[in-house]
């Protein structure tokens, strides 16, 4: 703050009965304590805003759906895909001509090995477009996963599954809803 | 004053880190809160209101620290917040007024008379209600000149207006008050 003006010889100039006036104590008040309590109250406000405690919310059907979804991607499928990632990139590997430039097959493999299933995973999910479907069946029947068992009946395509439940939904009467949730 | 530099630099330096931002609001407190509570109190008069609109104002200002750049003064940027509270609060309970009596300078010293935390004498009625019969600008500048001991150059700093023009409005506010206060009589 800057050093005070001379408000008191300005005052005097001015309005001598305001000057006079000035002097008296200021008559407003607080209730007792306010200005001692105040930074506690804040605190506790700031912490109560900052995190609000909320109602568990329900979880809708589409919540579910989603829920049951992931269910099917982990952790068993997850094993299975890793295993099919690394049946398919090894056959790629071994089954491209070599170059003087280039590891051996029996190098890369080595390289291979060194790779955790998870890395495989994210390197095949990465570039799945980069794999043709008849190598990955290929892979798949050579690993002797029994994809039957361990991958869902159905295709996991978004529109198709959203267009399904609707259909479902309308077929279904209220009785049913309530049966479902 | 260096003291008071160091003790703002100290205040921002806190707030501004996540680790210590209470401690820093704590110290802000500590040192502002009262100015900025009388500030507003005579701004909106009841004690009630004075209370909800420091309290936004003081959780706006915690949450905006790291908004202040310290281009101005930390306390003139303090005064700007709470000034804009408090005329926030005001306009929004005037839009909510049945009648517009309840603005008029006679309605307000019947209700200073009946505050509970109001302990003022007759005369000091009559000057809270001659302030309230201000232009909103006049009624700014002399309660910041002459409560809270403003300078011209911080009001300035604060109200982006020149200090001339303040100048000038405080004598014209002063002088207004002064003819309501002789032409009530005072018992």
């Amino acid at each position: 703050m800057r050093k005070q003006d001379d408000l008191k010889q300005e005052l005097e100039e001015l309005s001598p009965l305001l000057h006079k006036l000035k002097a008296q104590e200021n008559p407003f008040k607080t209730p007792e304590g306010y200005f001692a309590s105040l930074p506690d109250e804040l605190i506790a406000r700031l912490r109560t805003e900052a995190h609000p405690v909320s109602a568990p919310v329900r979880p809708t059907w589409t919540d579910r759906l989603l829920e049951f979804l992931e269910s099917l991607m982990q952790p068993r499928l997850a094993v299975g895909l890793a295993t099919v990632a690394i049946l398919v990139v090894t056959g790629l590997l071994l089954l491209r001509p070599e170059t003087g430039n280039e590891a051996t097959a029996s190098e890369q493999l080595a390289m291979l090995s060194d790779l955790s299933a998870e890395e495989v995973n994210d390197y095949v999910t990465e570039n799945i477009e980069a794999f043709e479907e008849e190598e990955l069946r290929v892979a798949v029947a050579e690993s002797g996963i029994e994809v039957e068992q361990t991958l869902p009946a159905i295709d996991l395509d978004s529109e198709a599954i959203e267009e399904y439940m609707e259909e479902a939904i309308q077929e279904m009467d209220e009785e049913d809803l309530e049966t479902l949730f | 004053m260096a003291d008071q530099l160091i003790q703002d630099e100290q205040i921002l330096m806190w707030m501004k880190d996540d680790r210590q931002s209470e401690r820093g609001f704590r110290l802000l407190l500590q040192k502002y809160q009262e100015r900025l509570y009388w500030h507003i109190r005579r701004m909106v008069t009841e004690h009630e209101d004075a209370n909800d609109v420091l309290q936004n104002c003081l959780i706006k200002i915690f949450r905006n620290i790291r908004q202040f750049e310290g281009k101005s003064q930390l306390y003139t940027w303090l005064y700007r917040i709470a000034t804009n509270e408090a005329i926030s609060f005001l306009a929004q309970k005037k839009r909510q007024q049945v009648s517009s009596l309840d603005n008029d300078e006679s309605h307000l010293a019947n209700k200073l008379r009946a505050d509970a935390y109001f302990d003022g004498n007759e005369v000091q009625v009559h000057l809270q209600a001659a302030i309230k019969g201000l232009p909103e600008k006049q009624k700014l500048v002399f309660q910041l000149r002459y409560f809270d001991e403003m300078n011209y150059q911080d009001m300035s700093e604060m109200l982006g207006t020149s200090v001339g023009a303040l100048k000038a409005s405080f004598h014209h506010a002063v002088k207004k008050v002064e003819t309501y206060l002789s032409g009530v009589q005072i018992d």
